[in-house]
Formats: structure tokens, sequence, C-alpha cells
């Protein structure tokens, strides 16, 4: 069974004056361990795609099923616990939370997991920015990163809950090519040694070939 | 709450104005309503010299009508007997001026300066408490004769004698020779019917105290004995108005009563006019205007700062919710937030009242009044319940008003959210 799988989906923002379909019947499996890319122009509905995977929006029609469940009918509280223990997503500008140190920025995720220590969430955070190599910043403050390692900081948050899909919308757009190869070589590091699912948007084609599969999408519309 | 701590001081530093707007109102919310019931408790909280404000009362005006006019003022020693001697449930009884007056001292070394006098028979001592602390107060027998006798504060011997002997030495007082009998300590010239710098002895032949049969500046202080109602008082008065009505009636004047005496509620509202009632309802309405005023004002304040420090963090809100926050969890987490900037400003306002009330009332005291400046203790001046129940309150309204942005906050669609649409 597909760990995703995205039945006739359609989306449409409405306003007053106009109706905009940004998807239209898109069907799409993600078999487990898979790592894939989805490409496009933008405003083709790549992102769309990718908050209705995340379960961060609602699509207008079709099924969404992640890891066998029907996410469709679920309610807030169960989308978000669902999120919480089967997604991770890395953004194009990082989003870290500025008020917070890294620690406590990778420990988000955790911060809404039930029975989890506080030694087990410290410990779980240095692991994960160990193997980021990002343990010797672990006290500083997001203003104090540079941009590759506050992307590094933000696939440790994405990763620290152990989720089984990871998103990552363009996740090298604000990068130079040398952190961005950096932060890829991460997310493939991530994929084969962890088996982590990986759906990844990105307008970058050599670091899309380097995917298990490309996804090309078109005015809402997937066309190979 | 390390984290909501941590949030605070971050948005401290980073939205400065904001922040500190926030807490600031909040501040100012519960200071304002520490001096607003301040200055309500001063009029009616017993302390030294009108210890016995709970039974104190003051009768001064008379208000008639007539034919086509009206007439009203305070009252000659005569009307006040007549209105006020020998009532039942009295326990002492003073007639005096109602209001300190200024008058012109000077002592041996010849400066001249002025001074708030009052003029008062014997009875002055037992409505008020006075400390003595040298010689004694005069008898009702220097008062009847008019005796050129005072007592005067401490601090008022000490300008007008210095270090030299005060009890026996003379000084003038409105071009007279007066000779100090008495020495009393200095106490708070916020008590309007007992406070003086210098007392000097009147009775009924005070001529300068009567300016017909009817008028003068003559009041009357009395203290209930403990049980009697203010009501049982005033009854008796009443009955002594309408005697006045019918002898009164063949010169076509009818008496206004105006619930005199006052009790030391009306005396605190403040007595506008010798034709007037005080107003203590309207008073009270004025006061829980203010108090409301008072509290929604920061609490509307803190909903629209709160509504834009929510915009600046909308994306921050969106990436908790991608991480599995809640709506619940998003709203009670900035309405902790918001109470601790609450507290944080509550416990400030409160400290900074306490330290308002502790070191600056004598100075509220002298920009209202000249005199001595004494303070009144702490616990006079301030309604702790009413603090309190202000605290409590601002907390419950800040609460409310910060639950709308909350709201708005925790409904945001977290793609939109997350990209601060």
């Amino acid at each position: 069974m597909a760990l995703i799988e995205l039945t006739g989906i359609r989306k449409v923002y409405r306003t007053k004056e106009i109706e905009t379909t940004a998807l239209e019947n898109v069907n799409l499996s993600v078999e487990k361990g898979e790592f894939i890319s989805i490409m496009g122009p933008s405003g083709c509905g790549k992102s769309t795609l990718l908050n209705i995977i995340g379960l961060l929006d609602k699509p207008t029609e079709g099924q969404v099923s992640l890891l066998g469940e029907n996410c469709s009918a679920m309610d807030d509280a169960r989308l978000s616990h669902f999120r919480n223990a089967n997604l991770g997503f890395v953004f194009q500008s990082f989003h870290l939370i500025p008020s917070l140190n890294v620690a406590a920025n990778v420990e988000l995720p955790l911060a809404y997991r039930s029975g989890l220590s506080g030694h087990d969430r410290k410990e779980r955070v240095e692991q994960v920015l160990k193997r980021l190599e990002m343990l010797h910043r672990i006290h500083h403050m997001p203003s104090q990163l540079s941009g590759g390692q506050c992307q590094r900081v933000a696939i440790a948050r994405a990763i620290v809950g152990k989720p089984e899909i990871l998103l990552a919308d363009e996740p090298t757009g604000n990068l130079d090519s040398k952190m961005g190869s950096e932060v890829m070589e991460m997310l493939h590091r991530l994929n084969r040694e962890d088996g982590m699912t990986i759906v990844m948007v990105t307008h970058n084609e050599a670091q899309a070939r380097e995917t298990d599969r490309i996804v090309r999408f078109f005015d809402g519309r997937i066309i190979s | 709450m390390k984290t909501k701590l941590k949030q605070i001081i971050y948005d401290l530093r980073h939205q400065p104005v904001i922040a500190s707007v926030t807490i600031f109102s909040t501040t100012m919310s519960i200071f304002l309503i520490m001096i607003v019931v301040m200055m309500n408790q001063e009029g009616t909280t017993p302390y030294a010299p009108e210890s016995c404000r709970d039974r104190f009362m003051l009768g001064a005006y008379m208000h008639f009508t007539y034919d086509q006019s009206e007439g009203s003022g305070s009252i000659s020693y005569s009307m006040a007997r007549r209105l006020y001697d020998g009532l039942e449930g009295i326990e002492s009884m003073s007639y005096m001026q109602k209001d300190c007056h200024a008058a012109d001292v000077s002592g041996p070394t010849g400066e001249a300066f002025q001074a708030r006098s009052r003029k008062a028979d014997a009875g002055f001592w037992q409505v008020f408490d006075h400390e003595l602390l040298e010689g004694r107060f005069f008898t009702p027998e220097e008062a009847d004769a008019l005796m050129k006798v005072a007592v005067i504060t401490e601090s008022m011997a000490r300008r007008l004698f210095g270090t030299e002997e005060r009890v026996g030495n003379t000084f003038i007082f409105n071009q007279e020779r007066y000779r100090v009998i008495g020495v009393v300590a200095d106490h708070s010239m916020l008590a309007p019917s007992g406070s003086f710098e210098v007392l000097i002895p009147t009775g009924p032949k005070d001529e300068t105290l009567r300016w017909g049969d009817d008028w003068g500046d003559v009041a009357v202080a009395m203290v209930r004995k403990p049980g009697i109602s203010a009501e049982s008082i005033r009854d008796q008065v009443k009955a002594r108005y309408a005697q006045i009505d019918t002898e009164y009636a063949p010169k076509g004047m009818k008496s206004v009563y105006h619930e005199q005496p006052f009790d030391q509620k009306m005396i605190a509202v403040g007595i506008n006019g010798s034709n007037m009632t005080p107003d203590v309802e309207g008073h009270e309405r004025m006061s829980m205007l203010l108090y409301a005023i008072l509290l929604f004002v920061p609490a509307i304040n803190l909903s629209t700062m709160l509504h834009s420090r929510m915009r600046r963090r909308i994306s921050e809100i969106g990436v908790r919710r991608a991480f599995g926050c809640t709506r619940a969890r998003v709203f009670l987490d900035i309405i902790v937030e918001n109470f601790i900037v609450t507290l944080l400003g509550g416990v400030l306002g409160l400290v900074l009242g306490i330290i308002f009330v502790t070191n600056c009332a004598g100075l509220f005291e002298t920009m209202e009044n000249f005199g001595t400046g004494a303070t009144p203790p702490l616990s006079a001046l301030v309604d702790w319940s009413i603090v309190v129940i202000a605290l409590m309150l601002c907390f419950v309204l800040n609460l409310v008003c910060a639950a709308i942005p909350a709201w708005q906050a925790a409904r945001e669609n977290p793609v939109n959210a997350i990209n601060a649409r």
C-alpha cells in the first residue's frame, strides 16, 4: 500500500469576484521510502499540493490518505496529532521561531507530544543536532546563524519527531549552491539511512534528477 | 512556562513599544485605581484627629425660600443652637467655624506669616482627638469669656517661638495679642473638620461669627453615641426645621432641608453649596464609572496591541500549527502569555501605587492644602479589598479582551499563517 495516496484532488480558491482552480483531478501515489520531486512553473499548484499532503490545507474535492488512514474526515485535533506524529516540514524560508534558541526550535514538535519527559526531549534534540553537525550551535539564536545553518536546524526540527514523511518546499531556494548541495545531501542521507519518505518541491532540475521520481505539474495538473 | 517567559522577554526586546505599552497600560490602570481609591478613602476612613468619622456629623448651613426668592448660607450661633443643641443620642458636640481661615500671625521675632486658624468652643476637644504635647486645652469658661488664648500645633509653635518657651508665650493673631496655653501634635490637614494650626476659643457672645439673627459663620460638629443612627439624629433636626418653619411662616419663609447634619460620606463627597445636598450616590456612580474607564480602556488597548503582536507572530503560529499544535493550544498559549503580561503590569502598578502612597501622600497633602504635611497612615488611605478586586477585574477584562485576537490567531489557516498573509 502507498504511504501517500491522493485521489481526485481538486482545489478551488474562491473569492467574491473570482474562482481560481489551483489543482484539478490530481492523483498521486508515493511509496514508503520513496524520494520524489515535484516540479513545474510558479503558480502551477506545487505548493498547494504539498500543503494538502501535509494536511495544512483541505482539498475542495478528493481524498487524502496517509499511512493508510483517510485524513479527509479528520477534525482539527486529530489532524494536529497526525501531523505531529507522522509529518515533518522544511520550508524555503526556514521559518525558525526567532524568540527561541536552536534547542527550543528543534524541540518544538516534541512539545506537542505527550509521554516524553523533559530529559527524553533534550536527549533527542541533542542526538538530531549532533547528526546534522549543529550541536555546537545548540544555544545560539536563529539570528546568529547563516542561511545554511538555519536550514539544517529546520531539518533537525522536521525530523526530531521521527516522522514517516518529510515535506520540503524548495528547501534550497534561499541558499547558495554549496549550502544547497549540503542540504540535499542531508535529505538523501535521511532517505537512505532512515528510509524516510520525502516529497520535495523544487525548481532545480539537477536536484530533482537526483531523486527517485519527478512529478511535473502544469496548470494544476500532473503532466508526467 | 519558561518558553512563555522567554517569548515575553523577546517581545520586550524586539517589539519594545508594543510590549511596553501593553505592560504600562495595565500598570497605569492599577496605579490610577489605587490613587482614586486613596482619594475616596482619604475622606471617610477614620484617622486622628477625626478618629470618630464613622459617627461624625456636621451641621453647617440653612436654606430658606421666600415668596419670590431664596437665600442660603452658614448659620449664626443662635440658629445653630436652635437646630442642634440638646439632640438625643449625641456623645459630644462642638460649635466652631466650619472651615479654617488664613490669619496673619507673628511671634517674638516679628516675622509675620499666615496660619490656618479656626475658632471653636471647648467641646472641640471631645469631638476631635488632638494629642496634647504641652499645656492644656481651653475650658468652657475661657471660651464663653472669649479669652485671648490659643492652642497651636507644634510646627506653628516652632515657627513662632523657635526654641523659646511656648506655653505662656504670646503672639499676634489678626492684630491682637494671644497667649499660648497648649501645644498639640502636628496632624493631617486632610482632616477638613478637625484640623488647624491656631485654635482660638469662641462662644455665643462672639459677634465676629454673627451676621444677623440667623446667619453667621458657625458649624456644629458632633459625634453620635455608638449604636445611634444618623437618621435618628436627622429626624430630630427635621422636627426642629418644622418648628422654625411654623415660626417663620408669617415672614413668608420656608426652610429647605438638605439632609443635615451631614455624615462623613457626605462631607467627603464635598459640600458644594449651602443650598445643595451632597450627592453621595452620584459620586459613587462617578467613581464606578471612573473605575470602569480605568479598567476598560487599557483592556481594549491591550486587545488592539495583542492583535498587532499576533499579526507579527502569525508566521510562528502557522509553523507551530504545522508541527502539531492544535487550535485550542494556540488559543491557550496566547491567553497564558497575556496573563503573565497582565500579571507583570498589575504587580508593577501595585508596587508603584504602594511606593506613591507611602512616599508621596504627604506631598499630595501639601499640594492640596498648605499645612503640616503629616501623612495619614497607609491603611487609612488604601482600601486593599478594592485594589485586589480591581486587580482581579483587570485580569478578567484583559483576558476577555485578549480572547478575541487569540481566537482569531487560532482560527487562522496554517498555510496563510506560515506565509503571513
